[in-house]
């Protein structure tokens, strides 16, 4: 087999991709403003106090910003600059707290009608997902038991308590758009969200699930 | 009925505030005000020009401005206010020098905080430390407003020493510029002083963790960025702004963290903002760079409503993963759509052309950029037309675009020309692409081993040795080759020739029961991509341990049969390896996708996607 000889570095290198996609993402203005300009004296509105990377470059050329930071001056705490700009790979993976590969938010199919008012009602939703469930872990009963919350409105998805085996099995269904390693949503309660679901029941709705 | 019972200066301010944002009852309201014979006389002069300004009817404001027969400070700061706020703050210098020359007037308090803003904005250094000087010799010299905008000033321009000098000073510290100061250190690489003052701020709100995480991976430190933005998490703040979540999910697409990547998916969606553009822009992203262009696809086809970001991002990505007909296509429906392309997305869809060797359509594409949109191309753009142009074997037409390109080609443009020079046996011309490239001074081992090679083919032999001397000078180890692995929810890191002592006997024997039945389907590894001064069974040997086999065969002992194995290489995929991987790919049965630092390679069944073309 002809190979290709080594190249030099080449012009769609990540390092500078990269550069220009994530100047393009961090340049967008935020409600930062908003706040900022509360500190601010009315009449002449005193300058805009928002961090530096939440303002949009004015016309800068999409990796402008990126070569800017490249050339500043060397400094104790700037790390040596390797071509990747990823200055260290992680050593283990980061997992967010809750996530351990055990809890998963399946996202489902929307049903029919408006996300905060579906054309369907809540216990059809969420027999919907028992059903679904069931298709992996063998019954009903078994899915009851094993869903830990469930979302009916906004967004529509179930937490199971499943092995990660049975979870890429679940993306296969049809109807189910996404399997997500969940987490905390409330890190200092342990809470994964959505609406409770105990012992096989949907805990009664309330608009404080959904905040 | 009621305007002529107020004092007139009364009269004048209850007109304009009614008026409100609007344009329409704005112009009314002067018009009222011109025929009652308020209008030119203060205080209605400078209320006209800031409401015009907050109605963004700039021109008006300047208009009110130049008929006004007197301008005293209180106009001139409401001018100043409105400019510097503008698309167009550059226009507060000549609004200065009137003021200072023909009026004669002394800035104060107000106007000095306008120019620092603008200053800050322009990320003009100059104007903004001669306003500091002004400043400093003036009555305000005070006052913390002016001073907070000459922290935001040094921090945009890159000098947050200097802005922490002016914070030092301040007698009364907000969180806004606490906020302004931790992302000005962030921001500019001063990572450890920004976590530092940040510890310091009595009382850290979501915008502060905001300025941290994203100035962190702003700079490059992604995994701190996580890091902290679990421990914000642990804090307890509201998340009710989306941007701290699309800045560490750009954290976890610079870290390829695809496991990490898809728990903030799915913690996006759990906080409600998954209709947020910004965050299934970064989501797109994300996906792209950890290797799964299906779900980046899937997010951006969620994405209600797209911007310019959202398309490129996706062309890039499908650019990347060699689906040049996807990327073709959503070219297709942006322009549809009515958003007009950027020069990014031009060098992605360039990319594309080059992958699939459709060289007319580039040529079309390069001219449409500045004929059709304006844009003057960069060298990005250039050395990536450039490329495509080389690889199909234009090679005068790419030797007329490298010599004629109002940019000084760099080394990875002279290599482009060259290796392709050398792929279509073109002496003459390789020979003297050489020279270019060696005068211009190569930097990197892979450049001069190419350099090396071809001088020796055309036997230029005193070429040959001065590149052997700038090799032996530069440190052929500058770069380790090192490949990370996500099997699961474990993540591994490979260095180069060093297997780890847990999984040693496993990897080893499986790689050598692999080369065996690679031998046996006709494998022979290739050593001449190794650099370093071996014997030839030391150089197979070194092929051996590179990293990606390392990581691959660890993906496949560990993970889910059947479940696609993901790699992140820092280098360049070398030949040899390559053949590997499609080999790897055929006997086990398994995807394998490995993102080097220039694209992403699909092997499935012994092909890859990249199409030999990396």
């Amino acid at each position: 087999l002809p190979v290709p000889f080594p190249h030099p570095p080449s012009p769609l290198g990540f390092s500078t991709m990269a550069s220009a996609s994530r100047a393009l993402l961090l340049s967008r203005a935020s409600p930062l403003h908003a706040a900022a300009s509360r500190f601010l004296r009315p009449v002449a509105a005193a300058g805009s106090l928002l961090p530096a990377a939440l303002v949009p470059s004015p016309a800068a050329a999409p990796w402008a910003a990126a070569r800017r930071f490249a050339t500043q001056p060397a400094n104790s705490s700037l790390r040596d600059s390797s071509p990747n700009w990823s200055n260290r790979p992680p050593k283990e993976t980061i997992l967010l707290d809750g996530c351990d590969f055990e809890h998963w938010l399946v996202v489902m199919e929307p049903p029919p009608g408006d996300g905060a008012n579906p054309d369907v009602t809540r216990d059809e939703i969420i027999d919907g997902y028992i059903k679904t469930l069931a298709q992996v872990v063998g019954s009903e009963d078994e899915a009851r038991m094993k869903i830990y919350s469930v979302s009916t409105r906004h967004y529509f998805a179930f937490g199971a308590l499943v092995s990660e085996e049975l979870s890429y099995k679940l993306k296969e269904l049809p109807k189910v758009r996404w399997v997500l390693p969940d987490s905390y949503l409330d890190v200092r309660n342990k809470d994964y969200g959505g609406e409770p679901f105990i012992d096989g029941q949907a805990v009664p709705y309330d608009p404080k699930y959904h905040e | 009925l009621r305007l002529r019972m107020l004092s007139p200066a009364a009269a004048v301010v209850s007109a304009v505030r009614a008026a409100g944002g609007s344009p329409t009852a704005l112009r009314r309201a002067h018009a009222r005000l011109l025929k009652d014979g308020l209008a030119l006389h203060p205080p209605a002069p400078s209320l006209l020009v800031s409401a015009y300004a907050k109605c963004r009817l700039l021109p008006d404001a300047r208009r009110v401005f130049d008929e006004s027969p007197s301008r005293d400070l209180h106009l001139y700061s409401s001018l100043l206010a409105a400019v510097s706020n503008s698309d167009a703050p550059y226009l507060v210098l000549p609004i200065i020098r009137r003021m200072l020359s023909a009026d004669a007037l002394q800035p104060d308090h107000f106007v000095l905080a306008s120019i620092a803003s603008a200053s800050a904005r322009l990320r003009s250094l100059s104007l903004g430390k001669q306003l500091h000087g002004h400043f400093v010799a003036s009555p305000y010299s005070g006052d913390d407003v002016v001073k907070s905008s000459l922290i935001d000033m040094y921090c945009k321009c890159g000098f947050p020493d200097d802005a922490r000098k002016v914070f030092d000073s301040l007698s009364a510290k907000n969180s806004v510029v606490w906020t302004a100061l931790v992302s000005g250190y962030a921001s500019n690489g001063y990572t450890d002083e920004a976590l530092e003052l940040f510890r310091s701020m009595p009382g850290r709100g979501l915008f502060a963790w905001t300025a941290l995480v994203s100035g962190y991976v702003r700079a490059g430190e992604s995994v701190s960025a996580v890091e902290l933005f679990v421990e914000m998490r642990r804090d307890a703040v509201t998340i009710d702004d989306a941007f701290v979540l699309s800045a560490v999910t750009g954290g976890a697409a610079d870290l390829a963290a695809l496991v990490l990547g898809r728990q903030l998916h799915g913690l996006s969606m759990r906080l409600g903002f998954l209709s947020s553009m910004m965050v299934g822009n970064a989501l797109v992203d994300m996906y792209s760079k950890c290797s799964d262009i299906h779900s980046a696809r899937e997010v951006f086809e969620e994405i209600t409503v797209r911007d310019i970001i959202s398309w490129t991002t996706m062309i890039v990505g499908e650019a990347q993963h060699g689906r040049a007909g996807e990327a073709f296509a959503l070219y297709d429906r942006m322009i549809l759509a009515g958003v007009k392309p950027n020069e990014v997305t031009f060098v992605g869809l360039i990319y594309a052309c080059s992958h699939a060797g459709l060289v007319q359509k580039g040529r079309q594409l390069f001219d449409s950029v500045k004929r059709e949109y304006d844009i003057n191309p960069g060298l990005q753009l250039y050395t990536c037309y450039l490329d495509l142009l080389s690889r199909s074997g234009h090679l005068s037409e790419a030797e007329e675009l490298i010599t004629t390109m109002p940019y000084e080609p760099d080394e990875a443009a002279w290599g482009a020309l060259l290796s392709a020079c050398k792929k279509h046996n073109d002496a003459e011309m390789c020979v003297r692409v050489a020279d270019n490239l060696l005068e211009l001074g190569p930097k990197y081992p892979s450049t001069c081993v190419l350099l090396s090679n071809v001088y020796a083919v055309n036997g230029k032999w005193g070429s040959v040795s001065t590149v052997r001397k700038l090799m032996a000078n530069m440190k052929i180890n500058k770069e380790p080759g090192y490949s990370w692995v996500e099997v699961g929810r474990e993540s591994r890191l490979f260095h180069a020739g060093e297997v780890p002592v847990d999984m040693r006997e496993e990897i080893l024997v499986f790689l050598e029961e692999l080369v065996s039945e690679m031998r046996r389907r006709g494998y022979v590894p290739d050593t001449s991509s190794v650099m370093h001064d071996l014997e030839e069974h030391e150089k197979e040997h070194h092929l051996f341990l590179h990293s990606e086999r390392l990581a691959v065969a660890f993906g496949i002992l560990k993970s889910l049969p059947g479940s696609v194995i993901r790699v992140v290489k820092n280098l360049r995929v070398c030949g040899d390896c390559h053949t590997v991987m499609k080999l790897i790919s055929e006997i086990f049965q398994r995807k394998i996708i490995v993102r080097d630092a220039t694209r992403f390679h699909h092997f499935e069944g012994g092909k890859c996607s990249c199409g030999e073309f990396w």
